[in-house]
């Protein structure tokens, strides 16, 4: 069919051909082509499959493309929904699992839906670390950083819920070939912004690479995937843990190399352990691949490139002539291949960027026109200011700072199941002292650093250890005693003393020493010289010399106050001590402050305003401490030079810390760190006069806290998706959120309103502690209201139904206000230290704590129109809780110990009190309600596992 | 110092897929090799909306994905493209290569290095093309082009390209007769093609 004229005849007949009824077709092609048999041949050929033509190239080209690009091995979740999510389409897969295209039909966005894959959460630990992981990612809230918005969980698909960021990615982009330099400088300082955002929360990125960078239209840069590589790849190894090593200093104890092989560190590469001048090295390694459009570090395979990246120099030769020097020497010092020889820290980059091109903008236009005009003058000025600005940057970022954790080497002291708390070191740094309740009640108990074996010092014999608001273990001088603090409970009376002693290091008898004094926490230092103080208003410090008994006061705070973790400095010059209120039994607003063992005014040394304890000293100049983040995670290791006093958050990862301690030279430190905390909701009958067992109660949520009763369901909040969310329970076994959490935590109890149309609860985010307000059936928004207050406990419903009792700052004091619903101004209702407002079941009063006293708190009374109320004295210990039964003259409250509460039915005209419960030591109570017939208590329990970490700061 | 408003940098993506098929269609092949991972990574992303649409119960524009995916590489708002009808042939040109080379990669990932047939997943989506195997198609439609260049654009236009008769007929500076004539009989020729490749 070569010759068109004849192929066009055969087109011809087949186009007539296929105009006629079929069943004339093979007529007239007999007739058309007469005896030309391969004419007719040819045109019958085609018109074989005319049948066929019909149904023959119908297929959409999306459909064609949905077929064959799609993969098709997983079974898909498009169309399903998760959540408030519908997902809409799949955006790829990885070794983590689906990644799907979702649209949040609550807020009206689409998100990106990272599915987790069954195996990495199948275990509950393992579940709970990755939620706890989610959690702490979700708090980084930065511009260049792709948000992870939560956790969501559906039929069985847990998904990581993510910012989706539209845009080519660093990699697509590169394809195109290099970044003109400004280009690569403006996206490099985004990147630097996010790193350095992260790593001030602890959070290490692990895989950074131009596939994980964003660009978005508008040339806004973010970096995706923040500590997921390290989240996952945790899950899928945690069953090989190394003993010896804390999960937050050794993520490759997994056994897994982390990370992708042209970007990783060589440290990385080689399973070492990682910090976060692993991402300075990646960060290194995108700023040359930005520049040349070629990886820093290539070869045919993997194992080619790591040979690469362990063991030859980039080829500086390919950065185009132009790379100014700053910015050479900035991709030297990000890929120098010993991490103690790197740059230290990503701020610093900044600082190379921003010089290298503040000095050449000047070059290049202002600084030639005025030399020229002003000869040396200006040009001196000029360089005077220059030199000022930088030496004021290098201060700023602390460019001589050193992380005293860098190069530090771990160790798990205690793997043990149980809570260890406390953790003090000897000052020859050979002996740790710890509070465990590994042999039921809590004791002090010892190890030997270099053998391992423990001893229990104390055996059940001194009760009330626990007190997380004050150091409670510590050593004498020379390290021959421990030191521990306790609180005896009063005979009569309510509330308890507190008592000092002194036992043996390696076992004997207990002693009770500074009898008479009072003293609720102590410091010695090498000197011989003790500060103290007793538990009585404003703490008031005390510093003994040598020998002396009695000392001399040399500070207290005000009333409500209270001054605890007192330390001296090694050279005696400075004793550093906690300043901040306590709240149900921890510190909140609270700093590290220091002044002279001589006395004078104090000098503040942090400006967290969140829980801070422990201050630690490893030297004259180096702060240590624990401090919580404003959204109210952690608490964190921080560290500061403290001629400086610029504070760095020093710990990594997620594991929050509840204690810290080093030896006398510093070189070691030993901290305590939760490693899981279980929550659990109870119910126990109240109305016989026998005691009754307590019985859990089933919830659809990972554990539950702060119950409230309401009529047919109970309201609690949860940690779930990664945030403590408010959950309400119906009797009959359903669960609805009636806030997610997503937009701040629950952090109190909630109230519910009489006649139950709404729920009040109180939320923190970024600082803030706010009031929210809820329809109980879960509809509609949740509204703000008294948005003024900076509100601080939980919210007591009038029983009129008119408006809310709630503490809120003023002053710098927590102090009652009652907060009208009908729109009105809150206006305060006792102006002196006041929380925790209950109301009387007629509403003519409120009962509510006073500014607690070492660690006894009283009940005080005010009217509803905030006059004085009588009441009849009532002393409680700080974490103990209270409810109004049915009539205004008799109260349930929760008190005991910290680890191990009652109930009791207190009588408020005669002082009477019958203990109702007796519910066992293992697990701590933390807060509780009443079910409006008075016929049953419901309350959380709290059990925290935690264990012993010791570094050992070589370099030191 | 630490400003951390976003930083606005002139990315030239968009601006760079524009040229890139402005000089793929002025004849330079090497455009095509740096145009591809972009205009499939983007296909991809569609096919996969459009798939999860497609379960929803929406309709699909046969011209929108192809339309969707180069308005949105090449930043449709500022392209100065006035030649909508060029456009549009590049784009289908530019989407056959995709789609076949995916297939192609599809099937020898699958089947080994023989891999000469792929054979389309009929249960995903309702399709009324039986087996329709992309690379042969391709094959055949090169074939047709030794013999009848205007017939196998006429399919690429309206089958790879989603284009309408009369899109068709604007890029091709024909007749829509003319569309709808060559449209048939390529159709019968492919097919006889194929069969033959079969058989």
């Amino acid at each position: 069919m070569t010759d068109p004229a004849r192929r066009q005849r055969v087109e011809d007949l087949c186009d007539a051909a296929l105009d006629r009824d079929e069943r004339e077709r093979a007529a007239f092609i007999a007739a058309a082509c007469g005896d030309d048999h391969v004419l007719r041949g040819d045109v019958e050929a085609l018109l074989a499959n005319a049948h066929k033509a019909d149904r023959f190239l119908v297929t959409r080209v999306g459909d064609l493309a949905a077929q064959i690009m799609a993969d098709d091995q997983e079974p898909s979740l498009v169309g399903r929904r998760l959540g408030p999510h519908e997902i809409l389409s799949r955006l790829g897969s990885g070794g983590m699992g689906e990644v799907y295209r979702a649209r949040d039909t609550r807020l009206g966005r689409d998100v990106a839906i990272k599915v987790v894959a069954d195996p990495f959460v199948a275990a509950p630990e393992r579940l709970a670390r990755f939620e706890l992981e989610a959690r702490v990612l979700a708090t980084l809230n930065h511009p260049h950083i792709g948000a992870i918005y939560g956790l969501e969980e559906a039929d069985g698909v847990r998904a990581l819920v993510l910012e989706l960021v539209e845009g080519l990615t660093l990699a697509e982009r590169l394809t195109f070939g290099p970044l003109p330099l400004d280009e690569a400088v403006a996206v490099a300082r985004q990147i630097v912004d996010a790193l350095e955002a992260a790593h001030d929360k602890g959070v290490i990125h692990r895989d950074l690479k131009p596939a994980n960078i964003k660009i978005t239209s508008d040339g806004t840069v973010k970096v995706l995937d923040f500590g997921l590589a390290k989240m996952f790849a945790r899950e899928i190894a945690a069953g090989e843990e190394s003993p010896t090593l804390p999960p937050s200093f050794d993520p490759s104890r997994d056994g897994l190399i982390l990370g992708t092989a042209a970007y990783m560190s060589p440290e990385q590469a080689r399973g070492k352990p990682i910090d976060k001048r692993t991402d300075i090295w990646a960060f290194g390694c995108v700023l040359y691949e930005m520049v040349t459009a070629r990886p820093a570090f290539g070869g045919e395979s993997s194992s080619d490139t790591i040979a690469a990246v362990l063991e030859h120099a980039p080829d500086w030769s390919a950065l185009p002539v132009e790379t100014p020097l700053g910015i050479r020497r900035l991709l030297q010092r990000c890929l120098e291949k010993d991490p103690r020889r790197r740059l230290r820290d990503i701020g610093d980059a900044r600082l190379d960027i921003d010089d290298t091109f503040s000095a050449n903008a000047t070059a290049d236009t202002t600084a030639p026109r005025r030399v020229r005009r002003t000869a040396g003058a200006a040009a001196g000025v000029f360089v005077l200011v220059l030199a000022s600005l930088v030496t004021w940057q290098l201060q700023r970022s602390e460019y001589f700072w050193r992380n005293p954790l860098d190069d530090a080497t771990v160790t798990r002291l205690t793997d043990f199941d149980g809570a260890d708390h406390h953790a003090a070191i000897s000052p020859g740094g050979d002996v740790v002292a710890f509070l465990s309740d590994r042999a039921g009640a809590w004791d002090v108990w010892v190890t030997q650093v270099a053998t391992g074996d423990v001893l229990n010092l104390t055996k059940g014999s001194v009760e009330e250890l626990r007190n997380p608001a004050t150091r409670t273990v510590g050593f004498s001088p020379d390290g021959s005693r421990v030191v521990l603090w306790s609180r005896a409970r009063k005979s009569a009376g309510g509330g308890v003393v507190d008592s000092g002693w002194t036992v043996p290091t390696l076992g004997g008898q207990l002693q009770p020493t500074w009898k008479g004094l009072g003293i609720s926490e102590l410091a010695w230092a090498s000197n011989g010289r003790v500060v103290y103080h007793p538990s009585t208003d404003g703490d008031p410090m005390f510093v003994t010399e040598p020998d002396e008994k009695e000392g001399k006061q040399i500070y207290a705070a005000r009333a409500g106050l209270h001054n605890h973790f007192p330390i001296w400095s090694p050279d005696g010059a400075f004793i550093y001590f906690v300043q901040g209120k306590v709240l149900d039994s921890t510190f909140y607003e609270s700093d590290v402050w220091r002044i002279p063992p001589a006395g004078g005014q104090p000098e503040r040394m942090t400006f967290h305003n969140t829980r801070v304890t422990f201050p630690t000293l490893l030297d004259d100049r180096t702060l240590l401490y624990l401090a919580t983040d404003t959204d109210g995670f952690g608490p964190w290791i921080y560290a500061m030079d403290v001629k400086r006093r610029i504070p760095h958050r020093i710990s990594t990862g997620v594991e929050p810390y509840t204690s810290l301690a080093a030896s006398a030279d510093g070189r070691r430190l030993v901290a305590t760190t939760l490693s899981r905390s279980t929550t659990s909701l109870w119910r126990v009958p109240v109305e016989g006069r026998e005691v009754a067992a307590a019985t859990p109660i089933r919830l659809p949520t990972t554990g539950g806290l702060s119950p409230r009763r309401g009529d047919g369901y109970i309201v609690y909040r949860a940690l779930q998706a990664g945030t403590d969310g408010l959950w309400k329970l119906l009797d009959t076994g359903e669960a609805t959120a009636l806030w997610n959490g997503l937009e701040g935590r629950v952090v109190s109890g909630a109230a519910i309103e009489p006649g139950g149309g709404h729920v009040a609860f109180v939320i923190q985010k970024q600082g803030r502690t706010q009031l929210y307000l809820v329809n109980a059936d879960g509809t509609g928004g949740a509204r703000r209201v008294a948005d003024e207050l900076d509100v601080r406990g939980a919210p007591a419903w009038s029983p009129d139904g008119q408006s809310l009792a709630i503490a809120a700052n003023r002053a710098g004091e927590p102090n009652l206000f009652k907060v009208p619903l009908n729109g009105g101004t809150p206006v305060p209702l006792v102006k002196e230290y006041s929380t925790n407002p209950i109301w009387a079941p007629s509403g003519r009063f409120l009962v509510y704590f006073g500014a607690d006293v070492g660690t006894n708190v009283s009940v005080k009374a005010v009217s509803k129109d905030g006059a004085a109320w009588p009441l009849p004295r009532l002393t409680l210990t700080r974490g103990d809780r209270l409810a109004f039964l049915q009539t205004d003259d008799a109260l349930i409250v929760l008190k005991g110990n910290v680890s191990q509460k009652d109930f009791y039915r207190v009588d408020l005209t005669t002082g009477h009190e019958r203990q109702l419960t007796r519910l066992g030591r293992e697990l701590a109570i933390g807060d509780f309600d009443l079910s409006p017939d008075a016929r049953e208590i419901i309350f959380d329990r709290i059990r925290e596992e935690s264990e012993i970490v010791l570094f050992n700061l070589i370099d030191r | 110092m630490s400003d951390t408003r976003p930083t606005i940098v002139t990315i030239s993506s968009p601006g760079a897929v524009t040229e890139l098929l402005r000089a793929w269609s002025d004849g330079d092949a090497g455009a095509l090799e740096r145009l591809m991972p972009l205009v499939e990574a983007e296909l991809r992303r569609l096919a996969r909306l459009y798939m999860g649409r497609e379960r929803h119960g929406h309709t699909l524009q046969a011209t929108a994905l192809v339309n969707e995916a180069f308005l949105r590489l090449t930043g449709a708002q500022h392209i100065r493209w006035h030649d909508r009808a060029h456009f549009l042939g590049i784009s289908a040109r530019l989407m056959r290569r995709v789609l076949v080379d995916h297939a192609r990669a599809r099937g020898s990932q699958k089947r080994g290095a023989d891999a000469q047939r792929v054979t389309l997943h009929e249960g995903l989506v309702a399709t009324p093309d039986p087996a329709l195997d992309v690379v042969a198609l391709d094959r055949a439609l090169e074939a047709l082009a030794q013999v009848d260049e205007r017939k196998s654009r006429v399919i690429e236009l309206r089958f790879f390209g989603g284009l309408s008769v009369d899109e068709t007929a604007d890029v091709l500076h024909v007749s829509p007769d003319t569309v709808k004539r060559d449209w048939r009989l390529a159709k019968l020729w492919l097919l006889r093609e194929l069969e033959g490749e079969a058989g």
